[in-house]
């Protein structure tokens, strides 16, 4: 494989999804007013008792079928900007093709979720200073926050590359799969209540940490699996985009 | 016998019910600018595709210079796909970089040459761009490149007489700087019929008329007549 | 096709007749008639084909004919010119008005008339315009 193609095919993606919704004026402005209402509630009713702030961190659960979404759009686009005809007879194996797509979603996710953890852990000190807690809150925040990243980590490229599996296998003769597809969606994308039910024995009510104890080797093999499921989900969309696609 | 450009033989496809090549044979000698002519769904577009690789036959066999149609025939050959776009984020220098960076051999100052002539500016903005001009850059960029083949889709659909006629002016350029085998659909065979040197005339995804455009004046008239002849 | 004008030639063609034969005989006939002067520069291919509108390859194989007849020369860098040899194109205006007399008596004996009939029909129209 030449990596200075690759590179160029991947900055193409890179450039072509920045600019489909980062680039446009609506995200920012909804991004702006939705961080505008949190503020005014965190500072009206983030004192009260039995608030506890770290339950913030809930907006994570969102995350990984958010990344359903970026995978999906990675794809899609082809199809929806009608520049499918020129994506599919470039000189480079589907292979290749799908996997600029697939790093580039990656890369995406990567920068998006640390700036979803960080606008977290801001909200979270603004509310602790705001309500003279101190900075005990947010250090303990940090530590959900690992957590809580370790999981997202496990389950992005998954769900990614689940994204783009059903965007191939819409425009395929492998339609008859996409229940398939939803059905794993609904599962695996609520991984966080997944894992709250496994180490459910041993929570108490008032901590949203996933982990009691520190965090068990069994999730790093989930980690690892997911990871291989996600290889594993990248390598079918591969082969249905090189034998069965309908074009 | 000089080896064909292109060549297909007892080529099948069918969408469901709709059939859309039958049998379809075809010899394309090298170095000339072919018509691909026919009315729509007679099966012109799932040819170029097949060529390109897009589209694999249900039956038959298709010979693109000598190899099977594959991402990596793809090299060698300059396709302008039917409705399609430009990436809408671009500008004309984002469009030129994307194919010198991407596109096996792209002359970056032949682009320049074929975008000036086609009366487009560096830095317009794709999103900006009405159809004709959306179509002219995409043209500069197939054109640009130096490889054996090159495919043209229905480069003058839906396009304003002016666009068109800036076209037909690259196409000619192109053809006196370069000996390219060159293939083009086209519904507008009046303005387009003295640019080839050969033609193929399919109806219902078949071969229905083929042969030296020079020759067929002689025997049956301008290609317009032909045209009205086969399908009128 | 509506005439095109160009470098001195003047074109006409018809889309129903190979076109190669009549880029090659109207060059010749621009020659004979004078419209373009001995020793003068004619359009390149390329020039000739874009304001034609008509494939290079048409134009590159009138060209070569013509050449080949020593209707042109080809100088290297240069471009191509019309032959300094007046006897050349001399020979091309006889060769030219053979042939429209082969064609005007082929035409006439079609219709029914002898060589008598024509004699006395072109003194009638004698002093045809000088």
């Amino acid at each position: 494989m030449n990596i200075g193609t690759f590179a160029h095919l991947f900055k193409h993606e890179f450039r072509m999804d920045i600019r489909r919704v980062y680039a446009r004026t609506w995200f920012w402005a909804y991004a702006a007013v939705i961080l505008a209402v949190l503020l005014v509630a965190l500072g009206v009713w983030g004192g009260r008792r039995g608030f506890n702030p770290q339950y913030l961190i809930y907006f994570m659960y969102a995350f990984p079928f958010f990344m359903i979404g970026v995978g999906h759009r990675a794809l899609n686009r082809e199809w929806s900007d009608q520049t499918y005809g020129w994506w599919l007879t470039l000189p480079y194996s589907r292979f290749r093709l799908l996997l600029a797509k697939f790093a580039a979603s990656l890369v995406q996710g990567m920068i998006l979720g640390v700036i979803a953890f960080g606008v977290l852990l801001v909200l979270v000190l603004y509310t602790s200073l705001l309500h003279g807690k101190g900075l005990g809150e947010a250090a303990d925040f940090v530590q959900i926050e690992l957590q809580y990243m370790l999981v997202t980590a496990a389950a992005v490229p998954f769900m990614t590359a689940l994204g783009m599996a059903a965007a191939i296998i819409w425009r395929s003769k492998a339609k008859g799969l996409l229940p398939l597809i939803w059905i794993v969606f609904g599962t695996l994308g609520n991984i966080f209540n997944w894992i709250n039910l496994y180490t459910r024995p041993e929570k108490s009510e008032s901590t949203v940490l996933l982990f009691q104890h520190g965090i068990p080797p069994e999730v790093w093999a989930v980690l690892a699996g997911m990871w291989l499921l996600a290889g594993g989900l990248f390598a079918v969309a591969v082969y249905i985009c090189k034998k069965h696609l309908i074009v | 016998m000089t080896q064909s450009a292109i060549s297909a033989e007892d080529l099948c496809k069918r969408y469901g019910k709709k059939i859309a090549l039958a049998d379809f044979r075809v010899d394309i000698p090298r170095g000339t600018v072919t018509a691909i002519l026919g009315p729509n769904g007679a099966g012109k577009s799932t040819f170029m595709r097949m060529i390109t690789g897009m589209v694999r036959p249900d039956r038959g066999t298709v010979t693109v210079l000598g190899r099977k149609p594959s991402w990596k025939t793809n090299a060698s050959i300059a396709y302008l796909p039917d409705r399609a776009r430009w990436f809408g984020g671009h500008t004309v220098r984002q469009a030129v970089e994307w194919g010198s960076k991407l596109l096996p051999g792209f002359q970056t100052d032949r682009a320049w040459e074929l975008i000036d002539m086609l009366g487009l500016g560096a830095d317009q903005e794709v999103a900006g761009m009405s159809k004709g001009q959306e179509a002219r850059l995409m043209l500069a960029v197939c054109l640009a490149r130096d490889v054996p083949l090159l495919v043209l889709d229905e480069p003058f659909s839906g396009i304003d007489m002016l666009s068109r006629e800036k076209i037909v002016a690259a196409l000619i350029d192109s053809f006196s700087e370069r000996s390219q085998t060159v293939l083009i659909s086209t519904h507008e065979i009046a303005e387009t019929e003295s640019l080839f040197d050969y033609a193929v005339f399919f109806a219902e995804g078949r071969n229905a008329l083929s042969g030296d455009v020079e020759e067929l004046r002689a025997r049956r008239g301008s290609v317009q007549d032909i045209y009205r002849q086969l399908y009128g | 096709m509506n005439e095109i004008r160009i470098g001195g030639l003047r074109f006409s063609l018809d889309l129903s007749q190979p076109l190669y034969e009549q880029v090659l005989e109207q060059v010749r006939s621009s020659i004979a008639k004078g419209e373009i002067a001995l020793g003068e520069k004619i359009p390149s291919v390329r020039e000739m084909a874009q304001a034609l509108k008509i494939n290079p390859n048409t134009v590159m194989r009138a060209y070569q004919e013509l050449e080949r007849e020593r209707l042109t020369e080809t100088r290297r860098g240069q471009g191509t010119f019309i032959t300094t040899d007046a006897a050349r194109v001399q020979e091309i205006r006889n060769k030219l008005a053979e042939q429209a007399v082969e064609q005007f008596l082929a035409k006439m004996e079609s219709l029914g008339f002898g060589l008598k009939d024509i004699e006395s029909m072109i003194r009638a129209k004698g002093g045809v315009s000088q």
